[in-house]
């Protein structure tokens, strides 16, 4: 009399425990390194400095990126030296500071002009963007 | 008659790991998607020099330091007309000038070619800021 089905298996069965320890590993490290934050800047190729300082959270701060081919952003919309002017015109220098953020390889003639608007709207705060690097300036 | 013995029910609560995984993936897609590997961004603090008589008459009290960066590959430093190989060199004989002008404070004026990359511009600042030097600007206008 047969009374109770034997089942039996064949193959391999998948052992999951490995992976779960793994799957757990990652979701530690993406938690870890990642910064949850507001993507607010264009990604661009920064020049690297050793004396560079930690960034501080300015209440007005204008953020101008001047991209590899001269385009110049500012506040995710394009922009001319012109309107750039008008822009800087229009807010208050003892308050506001200004962050350029320019490509690297990027020629001085594209960076220049907005300094220079920056000087005749006398804005003093103004800053350069740059990545940290401990070989900058070794060179 | 009793053919199998069944399990006893409540002897414990086990865990059912089959929803935690899906949670768990689901975490880690979430991860994986969302994240981005950039570097973080720091700031140097960048004058310019003021156009205007008053500004001209107080450069002309305090002779600043003059570094002027001639286009080429590579990039010709000059610190007051000398020529300097290398950062490293600019770095040292800054040093040596706030040292012998020390306790006055020192100033220093970066110009630049047109067609010098902004990475040497701010290699140059940089290195003026490691030397001490807190008082520097970029000036406006060409270096020749």
């Amino acid at each position: 009399m047969k009374l109770c089905k034997i089942r039996r298996t064949y193959g391999y069965e998948l052992n999951i425990a490995p992976m779960i320890d793994i799957v757990f590993l990652l979701i530690i490290f993406f938690m870890t390194v990642s910064h949850i934050m507001r993507l607010e800047v264009e990604s661009i190729n920064l020049p690297a400095a050793r004396s560079g300082v930690d960034r501080t959270h300015a209440p007005e701060q204008v953020i101008i990126t001047v991209f590899k081919d001269g385009a110049i952003s500012a506040s995710g919309q394009t922009h001319t030296l012109a309107s750039i002017e008008a822009l800087l015109k229009e807010c208050d220098p003892e308050h506001v500071s200004v962050l350029v953020r320019c490509d690297r390889e990027l020629h001085w003639e594209h960076v220049r002009p907005i300094l220079r608007i920056c000087t005749a709207c006398r804005i003093t705060q103004v800053k350069v963007a740059v990545t940290k690097s401990e070989n900058a300036s070794g060179r | 008659m009793r053919l199998t013995r069944q399990k006893r029910a409540g002897a414990g609560t086990e865990l059912n790991i089959a929803a935690m995984i899906d949670v768990v993936f689901q975490l880690l897609i979430f991860f994986m998607c969302t994240s981005s590997f950039g570097k973080v961004e720091n700031d140097l603090a960048a004058r310019a020099t003021q156009p205007g008589p008053s500004a001209q008459r107080a450069r002309a009290d305090f002779p600043p330091v003059r570094i002027n960066l001639i286009a080429g590959d590579p990039v010709r430093i000059f610190c007051d007309r000398q020529e300097c190989a290398a950062f490293s060199h600019l770095l040292s004989e800054l040093r040596a000038r706030k040292a012998a002008a020390a306790p006055q404070e020192l100033t220093v004026i970066i110009a630049g070619d047109r067609d010098v990359p902004f990475d040497e511009m701010v290699a140059a600042l940089d290195t003026c800021y490691l030397a001490g030097l807190e008082t520097v600007a970029f000036s406006t206008a060409d270096a020749r």
